[in-house]
């Protein structure tokens, strides 16, 4: 298998750092729990770190913890680490979590190199079941549909199934495969298309995070009972198309320091089924100085650049504090 | 207002003859005879407090015409049979032998029932002592309505306020006649016999590990200890949890005590698996289902032969027994039961880790059979761990497992198999001029490469 930090260079991928910025900014609002300095922050920070640079220079978070599961590669990991204060751990995320000690408040931002999986799952039950109030969760994961099967493939699944091959009924049975016992009924394989499959992997992902609250609330004094509250919802596409859903474990006595973080006047916030997607519009250095001087507006729909297509305009004004700078370095 | 003349009034009382039915059919024989021995444990847990069991006994007789368990541990209280032992069903108020593993109030009964139509009981304890002769026929002749005197049981002697009750007189013998249908027959099986020390050297080990002796027509039965390996780089996990009952439904009394062990044991693909137990006694045994931990309703893989070095042991101890999540028959666990929820998580988690050990030991099997590498160094550090009892480990910790050696790096190679017809290979053999399979393979494929290859 090859390793997607082979493939990408996470740096120069643009919606995802957008995506990393405004996650950043979002954890920064935690502090009515702790100061967000005191947080410990979990990621998988793969060769290049990106999301730990981050999160260390502007939120000032020490306790950093990165796992990675390539343990062949452990040497050039190290060399890589861009800070003194990031620890590796080379086990899976599933061997790793259940031992941490969860009653130290983080943020832990799971983004995954594959779809959802029982893995991932078993990471989201770990965190729901042991994880303190004002712990901050995010998961990341490919939620592109299933591409077509090749001729020879979709000749075999006709042959074993007898009927002529439905695109529908074979994502439903991949999704199945991928995720036995976890679909909820309804679900069917019409729904499994590019703006049905995040939804549809979201909702197990939540399903999964609400049953092991609801085991553990059993055991919990009413005040001390958690839920998890989502605030991030993004999808958006670099190469395949990503799903990243995020939210805070609280209690119902620190309901007022959640609500305290105020996450709902970052414009990304998300409480519900809709999205927000990240989509990067295509402009020039020249044309985005000049739209930055317009820079923010009340109504990026008056904003209007002669040449520009208004629709990249509009995406510009959503993202334009996040949007990477990207030039070119010659090291001679 | 009496029944007869309340025309509101309908009858909805239990008729014996129901009640005895219901109450034997789900219990298997076997069990039957298992719960009396729980019975004489109780006996045992009453007699030393939480001690060891040393110089105690159960010694169990099998025939064809009768059934007799008899034990010195303790012997059942007067004032304990008159009020709560031979009830159908535990009252509110009774009281709890602390760590007990009788709890619903049916064991006793049901096993009488289940195994014959005629039962007595001769106790002495330490400052009462009694007999009790039913003949279950007569018993049932007795009208049935909801009269309660129709449901009680008669002492033939009775004595209280003893004082020189020898210790080593003291406890209970059980003889049941006139033994149902298939009863008799089966005890006079050998295969029964052994099955039924199978489970009770199962369902018992904990209490024969603290020195109690239990017998089968004569047969001491033995018990292996709860072993697992053990090595610098290979230690099971250990986790220890106590659930404040207040949590649990509210009230305050004493709360359950929760030991979770996980590691790696003897290959065995019918030993692999979690066993649990409550107040000592095993209700589950090597379970490979998901009613533990397996499969993906758990979010881990279902059981399977590379799993079978897998060994989990769950405790859980309680002086409260109606806390602990077993059935009526301990035959299993209640999965609804708050309590086993909560721990279940807990199993899961400290399961992963040891399943992502044996997936590492399996890998290094087949890239040996494969030929892509020689050592084995996992699995010599699997034959060169100890065997060591579960209960030894006292202090928390995660599963330790051995790291495995990176890769070798450069070139990476791969074996390739095929089977032609034995003329042809023959044939290619000659003209090749080499005189093994081996090289018959070798030389094909570089002859391949050398013409038709890019470089």
């Amino acid at each position: 298998m090859t390793r997607s930090y082979e493939r990408i260079n996470y740096a120069l991928r643009p919606a995802k750092a957008i995506e990393r910025r405004m996650l950043c900014e979002t954890f920064g609002r935690l502090y009515p729990f702790q100061p967000v300095d005191s947080y410990g922050y979990i990621g998988f920070g793969s060769i290049y770190f990106s999301d730990f640079q981050l999160i260390h220079r502007n939120l000032g978070i020490n306790d950093l913890l990165s796992i990675e599961r390539d343990e062949d590669n452990a040497k050039r990991f190290e060399m890589n680490l861009p800070y003194g204060c990031i620890s590796m751990d080379f086990r899976e995320s599933g061997v790793v979590l259940p031992t941490l000690n969860w009653n130290k408040r983080r943020v832990v931002w799971l983004d995954y190199d594959g779809t959802l999986d029982t893995d991932v799952l078993a990471d989201a039950a770990t965190l729901a079941s042991k994880a303190t109030s004002g712990t901050m969760i995010v998961f990341s994961v490919n939620a592109h549909p299933v591409a077509e099967p090749t001729e020879e493939a979709r000749k075999i699944t006709e042959a074993k199934q007898g009927a002529p091959f439905r695109l529908a009924d074979y994502r439903l049975s991949k999704l199945q495969e991928n995720l036995p016992e976890k679909i909820p009924t309804d679900v069917t394989g019409t729904m499994l298309d590019m703006k049905g499959t995040p939804q549809v992997l979201r909702r197990v992902l939540l399903g999964e995070i609400n049953a092991k609250l609801a085991v553990r609330n059993g055991s919990l004094p009413d005040a001390e009972q958690l839920a998890f509250v989502q605030v991030l919802h993004f999808v958006y596409q670099d190469g395949a198309q990503m799903l990243t859903l995020g939210g805070v474990l609280v209690a119902k006595q620190e309901l007022a320091m959640f609500e305290a973080c105020r996450f709902g006047e970052l414009p990304f916030y998300r409480q519900d089924d809709r999205p927000f997607p990240i989509k990067v519009p295509c402009l020039t250095p020249r044309e985005m100085h000049q739209l930055n001087s317009f820079l923010p507006s009340d109504d990026p729909t008056q904003l209007k650049r002669e040449g520009i297509p208004d629709a990249d305009v509009k995406r510009y004004a959503e993202v334009y504090r996040y949007f990477p700078n990207y030039s070119e370095i010659v090291f001679a | 207002m009496p029944e007869e003349s309340n025309p509101k009034w309908i009858k909805a009382s239990p008729t014996k003859a129901f009640f005895i039915h219901m109450l034997t059919r789900d219990v298997p024989l076997t069990r039957a005879i298992l719960d009396l021995i729980d019975n004489c444990i109780d006996g045992a847990i009453r007699e030393r407090d939480g001690g060891k069991y040393d110089g105690l006994w159960v010694r169990v007789e099998l025939s064809r015409d009768e059934f007799r368990i008899a034990d010195n541990c303790g012997g059942i209280p007067v004032k304990i049979a008159r009020e709560y032992a031979f009830r159908f069903g535990r009252p509110e108020d009774a009281q709890e032998t602390s760590g007990s593993i009788g709890q619903f109030g049916v064991g006793m009964k049901r096993s009488f029932f289940k195994l014959g139509r005629y039962f007595s009981v001769e106790s002495k304890a330490s400052d009462s002592s009694f007999t009790l002769n039913v003949d279950v026929d007569k018993w049932m002749q007795h009208s049935d309505d909801e009269r309660t005197s129709d449901w009680h049981f008669e002492f033939d002697s009775v004595a209280e306020n003893l004082t020189d009750v020898p210790s080593d007189a003291k406890g209970t013998i059980i003889e049941i006649k006139r033994l149902r249908d298939g009863v008799g027959d089966n005890f006079e099986v050998e295969q029964f016999c052994t099955r039924l020390a199978d489970e009770i050297s199962a369902a018992h080990s904990l209490s024969m590990d603290r020195g109690l002796a239990i017998s089968v027509n004569g047969i001491p039965i033995r018990h292996t200890p709860h072993n697992l390996l053990i090595s610098t780089n290979l230690k099971p996990a250990f986790v220890q949890k106590e659930y404040a009952r207040t949590l649990i439904d509210g009230e305050a009394t004493p709360p359950v005590k929760v030991k979770l062990y996980a590691g790696v044991s003897e290959r065995s693909l019918h030993d692999g698996g979690w066993y649990i137990f409550c107040n000592g006694r095993l209700v589950l045994r090597a379970d490979q289902t998901s009613t533990t931990v397996w499969g993906p309703a758990h979010n881990l893989r279902q059981y399977h032969p590379d799993y079978a070095y897998f060994r989990g042991f769950a405790y859980f101890d309680s002086d409260h027994a109606a806390l602990l999540p077993w059935t009526t028959t301990k035959t299993g666990v209640d999965v609804d039961s708050k309590i086993y929820r909560m721990v279940q998580q807990e199993m899961i988690e400290i399961t992963r880790p040891v399943l992502d050990f044996l997936n590492r030991l399996e890998r290094e099997r087949r890239d040996r059979e494969n030929g892509d590498s020689v050592d084995e160094p996992l699995q010599v550090e699997v034959k060169n761990a100890v065997e060591t009892r579960a209960e030894g480990i006292t202090i928390a910790q995660g599963f330790v497992a051995p790291a495995s050696f990176p890769r070798p790096t450069g070139p990476r190679y791969q074996k390739i198999q095929y089977t032609k017809r034995a003329e042809l290979v023959e044939k290619v053999k000659k003209l090749l001029g080499v005189t093994t399979f081996t090289a018959v393979g070798e030389k094909t494929f570089d002859y391949y490469l050398e013409n038709k290859g890019e470089d």
